[in-house]
């Protein structure tokens, strides 16, 4: 549906935004209808990640590690704990019950702003689609469960708007919320730096300011996070090391996809997924769409040397390769046929989410 | 814009510095080796849970 002048613009804003909501609302019905089938409370769904977020909310980060497993808080990074800090501030809800409803309303802007960023990066995708792919494919149940997904989701298609309007400072400013909410938030420095390198010759002395300010902005939010980690543990690289305490210590990505295929079972759909992600990255790649396929792949290498479990969540909740799958399944025929195939695998991950099957953390 | 775009090479600057800061200081190895060795040596891994 193309519009022309600023009227129909703000029409077709307006479209999304009711499109976002009435799938946000379809999405919040599944979880009702499955919470209801197994006596669950549908604000009552805090487990794993976001109890470890809402420790940090609650207490900061820990200055050491259990005595038991040696875990510790400092691989989750501080932004969404701390919005959800200041909700409990201002409204007195409790921290697990805050993640939850922040999370949800998150959820809903993510739908939308992937839209918006849909449609600026590919004419083909209806909003339809775009929203229908991230409202109710089978891992969009994070955007309910109080975990940060729908906020990187969110940070990441506003900050490429606006790499699309060549706005640096707006960027710059995403950029390092980006790198304050997770480890590959620091990447949207590769498709930044492709972005300024095709720009920097021609433009002005401001813009050029404007460019390696907004360039320099970007890692802020991690260096923060940093230099708190340093002031409580004495180590600024703790959420690094702390991964080895999960049984995830560095590996060859590779060795990991390859391991996940000999293991089997659910290890072998995450080495799919894995492996499907990083075709989608080298399709967008040689697709002439460069930013985008380099933040996707260093999105999906990185989070692989840790091994195989938690990719699910850096696959599914990435714009752009949520973006190449809404391309393929944008005709009619393939939309009847996967998004059913979709929303039962949402249901069925409703229903492990709330027998706290270990597997959907 | 225009007035903000004053402050830009202040700002670039103070961003140096305070990198600069951070990897010399805080990323120094002597501030990670300590915690890092026990972790990445694997001793976590063999301590009974």
């Amino acid at each position: 549906m193309m519009f022309e002048g600023e009227g129909s613009r703000r029409h077709e804003r307006l479209y999304a935004l009711w499109l976002s909501v009435g799938l946000f609302a379809v999405h919040q019905l599944l979880e009702l209808l499955v919470a209801f089938a197994y006596h669950r409370h549908v604000l009552d769904v805090c487990y794993w990640d976001c109890k470890w977020y809402a420790g940090i909310s609650l207490h900061g980060y820990a200055q050491t590690a259990t005595a038991a497993n040696h875990q510790a808080n400092w691989a989750f990074f501080p932004l969404f704990p701390l919005l959800v800090l200041l909700i409990n501030t201002a409204t007195s809800l409790s921290i697990p019950l805050a993640s939850v409803l922040l999370g949800k309303v998150l959820f809903l802007f993510s739908i939308y702003a992937f839209i918006e960023f849909a449609t600026r990066y590919s004419e083909n995708v209806p909003p339809l689609c775009a929203g229908m792919i991230v409202a109710l494919s089978p891992y969009a149940l994070y955007g309910n469960t109080g975990y940060t997904e729908p906020l990187f989701l969110l940070l990441t298609c506003a900050f490429f708007v606006f790499l699309k309007d060549r706005r640096y400072l707006a960027c710059g400013l995403l950029g390092a919320l980006l790198s304050a909410t997770r480890v590959p938030g620091i990447f949207v420095a590769l498709p930044y730096a492709v972005v300024v390198a095709q720009h920097f010759l021609p433009a002005s002395r401001e813009q050029k300011l404007e460019m390696v300010l907004g360039g320099l902005l970007i890692p802020l939010g991690l260096a923060l996070f940093m230099l708190h980690l340093h002031a409580v543990t004495g180590d600024a690289l703790a959420f690094i090391h702390v991964q080895k305490a999960w049984g995830r210590p560095l590996s060859n990505p590779l060795a990991v996809i390859v391991g996940g295929f000999e293991r089997g079972n659910i290890h072998l759909i995450w080495a799919l997924m894995s492996v499907l992600a990083l075709v989608a990255s080298l399709f967008l790649i040689f697709t002439r769409r460069l930013t985008l396929g380099l933040f996707s792949l260093f999105c999906t290498l990185v989070p692989l040397w840790t091994g195989l479990q938690s990719m699910p969540r850096y696959i599914w909740w990435q714009a752009p390769i949520l973006l190449v799958l809404a391309n393929v399944i944008s005709r009619r025929a393939t939309m009847i046929i996967f998004m059913p195939i979709f929303v039962l695998g949402l249901a069925y991950m409703y229903i492990a989410w709330m027998a706290v099957k270990s597997w959907v953390v | 814009m225009g007035r903000l775009s004053r402050f830009y090479p202040l700002l670039i600057v103070a961003l140096l510095v305070f990198y600069f800061v951070l990897a010399f200081w805080v990323l120094h190895p002597t501030a990670s080796v300590a915690y890092s060795q026990y972790y990445l040596s694997g001793s976590q891994a063999v301590t009974p849970p």
